[in-house]
């Protein structure tokens, strides 16, 4: 019995182990929740051209979550070679809490390490019942507006940007009137997701709320994916620029002598191939030519960015810290 | 083999359940532990088996102090209250245990449990399972698991408690017999006085966790140390009072009764064996006057409750044998108690 | 109408039982089942084949065949420990064995990454060792453990306070060594409680969630266990494939539920 213990202890251990040695090259992406679909495309596009440059077969393994939480887990220790988050802020808490990536990161590539860009749309059900045209539209007393957790959420830091930027304009600077409008919009949430993926099954798949307040890529994708003539999209007059931005990770490419495949594959993003896949993909790409092959595919809007409205620095502290205005909105 | 313990103290949290208990049983005896529950009794049997460790003390076997050894070393024959049969293996296996412990051949094991098998008069139940035996047969099941081993002393804890009455009797003279055939120094415990009388050479009665009165049952019969001890074997019934010159008076005052000679003065209680108050006619000339409430057979033995004196002091009498005419309630009658034994206190 | 009503009442009771089990449990069952099926046993059996689904179901059992037995062994002594001796910090004992069941899984999961993570107590060493726990096979298989650890303890103490000590006080006497006393009388008699907690175990360790969620990483192909895995299949929307890999989940567990019917007759029929 005791034997019989043991063995099955050992093989447990090599069947585990065997799981952990599967495959010959290993590149691991550590990204956010919508990018699902584009890095399977990217990884294979990649893989190919990886083999036929230098003969190793390459397997590029993902893991998506919620950008703070896989940002979280980075800091934790999770082996990424490479992260792809939804935002700036998530990749400088690597660098600062965990030390995994150096501070200068974002200089390091093209366009602040950013590939490709998107934006927060809205989307609504067939026939847009609830005539939702733009952000005023979002605080009507009874409509229901589902956005994911901006504490864990990428997306929602987006969403929670776009409203908050809108409404600084709307109401001329003055940010107590945004606040209101805030707390108002919060206060017609029903459910806060963990992630972008989590609160569009919420709103398609379970069939809560009005709008949903998500990326522009993911918004197209519902339409493609689950559509069939189920959801519209629309446009606001005014957005912000969301800048999804990509870094390796130094002390794990270090360690496992990663690094030229890691940086190969971050600027593959960069090349008009990876770029067309964005785009695919309904992510906006940066190379001009790339953007007016595509152009027909992205309405125009006013963008605000994050630069504009301060810097995620300031907008963390200001925003989502503990405290900060989301806190305050979502206060009961 | 002959068993020892001296100066057993052992508590269990702060209820001292033995007190400097100290006791000698001789080779070959049959020695009962008797006393009301919670007196101690089960518990020294335990701490001479080893399953308990006492606080304070030794326990001897012949000449060997096994104070601290371990119970498998003590090679003592243990019968639990409910038998503690192995459920899993069947009679044979159950019997053969202790053989098969200590890896006695196949052989050996065969012929001593056949032997056994045949001593507790079982043969042919060895492959039942103990859930298919009645209660006699368990029990004798786990007395011949328990000799399996040839153990220098045998510890049955209250062995029929747990079996009906006819069972218990007919098991009783059985065990008797088996003791006088395989001559085991034998140590049980039991509540049941009677079961005490009819087996055991000696009776070791506890109270409270302190041994009252060892002795032969005859001793303790004739001569009690105390008023406990008398109580405990029944029959009995005591009168508060108190002692004051050369007579014992009733707290009420009413019965009287002469005392022998020297008996201390102060509150003293008069002990009657129901069996020793003579019931006589209301016009007898001497005896305390009654009036009877309620009789209560039960075969050879008549119990009669009465009223005795002005205070109406509840009293029974048992008459046995032949007793006549019996009274009937509501009857005036006269009492007088032939023998009466003093308790001061 | 004083002896209609309760006959009112108990129709009512069994009704509403069997309303809440049928919306509760075999609702969500028929279509577990109902959307695995939909597209046919063919794409059932791609789903079940595909290479990412084998590898989590490989990972998922070898985390069951590690903490599986490492729970039973220590299930056993600790309940042993409980119901045979009184011993100083038994209640704390006791507590322990609770805990795993009385906190969320989640936090269970949070504690390993505590401990283990970069940025804990025991990961800097680890790291620098290139000895990996967390978001590795480890951690999945230590916060899988911790998770199911009571399971079977829990089996066999109530088991072993019924059974009451007596036959094993007996075995001593009678000259058994602690080791033939475990092998000869403890054992035996436990081993349908035994085979009980072991199904409780390995089903509550196939199918656990919370608390690997959160120390897996969700390396896909890697990390991803079959629950964890289900759940990306359904963030993805393939929605086919995700409630196939569920359905063998639920596989899994209704034969579970079988084999404990079956056993839990036999340790009935053992008193």
């Amino acid at each position: 019995m005791l034997n019989l213990f043991i063995k099955a202890l050992i093989m447990a251990v090599l069947l585990g182990a065997s799981v952990a040695q599967a495959a010959e090259v290993r590149l691991l992406n550590l990204s956010y929740d919508p990018t699902r679909e584009l890095y399977q495309e990217v990884n294979t596009a990649f893989a190919k051209q990886w083999l036929q440059r230098t003969g190793d077969t390459l397997k590029v393994q993902q893991s998506h979550g919620g950008s703070g939480k896989q940002a979280r887990a980075v800091i934790d220790g999770l082996p990424a070679d490479v992260v792809t988050l939804a935002l700036a802020h998530d990749i400088d808490a690597i660098a600062e809490k965990g030390k995994q990536i150096s501070a200068n990161w974002q200089a390091r590539l093209p366009n602040n390490s950013t590939p490709f860009t998107s934006t927060i749309v809205f989307l609504v059900r067939k026939g847009n019942p609830k005539a939702v045209h733009g952000w005023a539209d979002l605080v009507r007393p009874g409509l229901q507006v589902v956005t994911p957790n901006p504490k864990v959420s990428g997306g929602a830091r987006y969403n929670h940007l776009a409203a908050w930027a809108w409404a600084l304009r709307e109401y001329r600077g003055d940010e107590q009137l945004a606040k209101d409008y805030l707390k108002k919009l919060y206060a017609n949430v029903p459910v806060l997701d963990t992630g972008a993926r989590g609160a569009t099954l919420t709103f398609a798949q379970r069939g809560i709320g009005d709008v949903l307040l998500t990326w522009e890529s993911e918004a197209l994708l519902v339409q493609r994916e689950l559509g069939r003539g189920q959801f519209e999209v629309v446009v606001p007059a005014t957005s912000i620029l969301a800048e999804p931005p990509v870094a390796v990770v130094d002390r794990v490419v270090d360690r496992r002598d990663t690094r030229k495949l890691a940086e190969a594959y971050l600027l593959f993003l960069y090349t008009p191939e990876g770029q067309a896949i964005a785009a695919r993909h309904h992510f906006r790409p940066r190379d001009p030519a790339v953007a007016a092959r595509f152009s027909h595919d992205f309405e125009q809007l006013q963008l605000d960015t994050v630069t504009q409205l301060g810097g995620w620095k300031k907008l963390h502290a200001q925003h989502f810290a503990d405290g900060g205005i989301f806190d305050q909105a979502t206060a009961r | 083999m002959s068993i020892e313990v001296k100066n057993i103290d052992k508590h269990f949290d702060a209820f001292h359940v033995l007190r400097d208990v100290s006791l000698r049983v001789e080779s070959g005896e049959l020695v009962a532990l008797l006393g009301p529950s919670g007196s101690g009794k089960t518990t020294l049997l335990r701490v001479i088996a080893g399953l308990e460790r006492q606080d304070r003390g030794q326990v001897w076997h012949h000449d060997d102090n096994v104070s601290g050894q371990p119970v498998r070393e003590r090679n003592v024959g243990f019968v639990f209250q409910h038998f503690a049969l192995f459920s899993h293996l069947d009679v044979f296996e159950n019997i053969a245990f202790a053989l098969r412990v200590r890896k006695r051949p196949q052989a050996e094991v065969r012929a001593r449990v056949d032997e056994l098998l045949r001593l507790v008069q079982l043969h042919g139940y060895e492959h039942r399972l103990p859930a298919q035996l009645s209660g006699g047969q368990r029990q004798r099941v786990a007395l011949a698991r328990a000799l399996a081993a040839r153990p220098k002393v045998l510890l049955l804890d209250e062995p029929f408690s747990a079996l009906d009455a006819q069972v218990r009797k007919d098991l009783r003279a059985w065990l008797r017999r088996l003791h006088d055939e395989v001559r085991t120094t034998c140590l049980f415990v039991t509540h049941d006085q009677e079961e005490a009388f009819e087996l055991a050479d000696r009776v070791v009665l506890f109270r409270d966790g302190a041994i009252e009165q060892v002795g032969t049952p005859d001793q303790l019969y004739r001569e009690p140390s105390s008023a406990f001890v008398m109580k405990f074997l029944g029959h009995v019934q005591l009168l508060d009072g108190d002692v004051a010159g050369e007579q014992w008076r009733s707290r009420d005052g009413a019965l009287q009764l002469p005392v022998p000679h020297g008996l201390a003065a102060g509150p003293t209680q008069a002990a009657l064996r129901l069996h020793d108050v003579d019931l006589l006619p209301a016009g007898a000339s001497e005896g305390w006057p009654a009036q009877v409430e309620r009789l209560h057979s039960s075969g050879p033995r008549l119990t009669v409750t009465l009223r005795v004196g002005p205070g109406a002091l509840p009293l029974r009498v048992e008459l046995v044998g032949e007793h006549g005419a019996a009274p009937q309630p509501g009857d005036h009658v006269r009492v007088w108690p032939r023998q009466v034994r003093f308790w001061a206190g | 109408m004083a002896e209609r009503e309760p006959y009112a009442v108990r129709w009512l009771l069994i009704a509403a039982a069997l309303l809440g089990l049928g919306v509760l449990v075999a609702l969500p069952l028929a279509v577990v089942l109902i959307e695995a099926f939909s597209q046919g046993w063919q794409a059932w059996g791609d789903a079940v084949l595909d290479d990412e689904t084998l590898t989590a179901i490989r990972l998922s059992l070898a985390v069951a065949a590690v903490a599986v037995p490492i729970n039973t062994l220590a299930g056993l002594a600790a309940a042993w420990a409980l119901a045979r001796f009184r011993f100083k910090g038994r209640w704390l004992l006791l507590m322990l064995l609770d805990l795993p069941l009385s906190v969320s899984p989640v936090v269970s999961g949070l504690v390993f990454v505590l401990l283990f993570g970069a940025q804990g107590w025991l990961g800097p060493w680890l790291q620098d060792h290139d000895y990996p726990v967390i978001f590795a096979f480890p951690g999945i298989m230590l916060a899988t453990t911790f998770v199911t650890l009571p399971l079977v303890a829990r089996e066999l103490l109530p088991l072993l306070q019924a059974l009451g000590p007596e036959e094993e006080l007996a075995a001593i006497t009678l000259g058994a060594t602690p080791w033939q006393l475990l092998w000869r009388v403890v054992l035996p008699r436990l081993r349908w409680g035994i085979v009980y907690g072991v199904i409780l175990c390995a089903a509550r360790a196939l199918g656990e969630f919370g608390a690997v969620s959160v120390v897996s990483g969700h390396i896909r192909g890697e990390t991803n266990t079959l629950p964890l895995h289900i759940e990306v299949l359904h963030a993805e929307y393939h929605f086919q494939a995700a409630f196939a890999a569920a359905s063998l989940l639920a596989l899994v567990g209704l034969l579970g539920l079988v084999a404990r019917r079956i056993v839990g007759a036999r340790i009935g029929r053992a008193h």
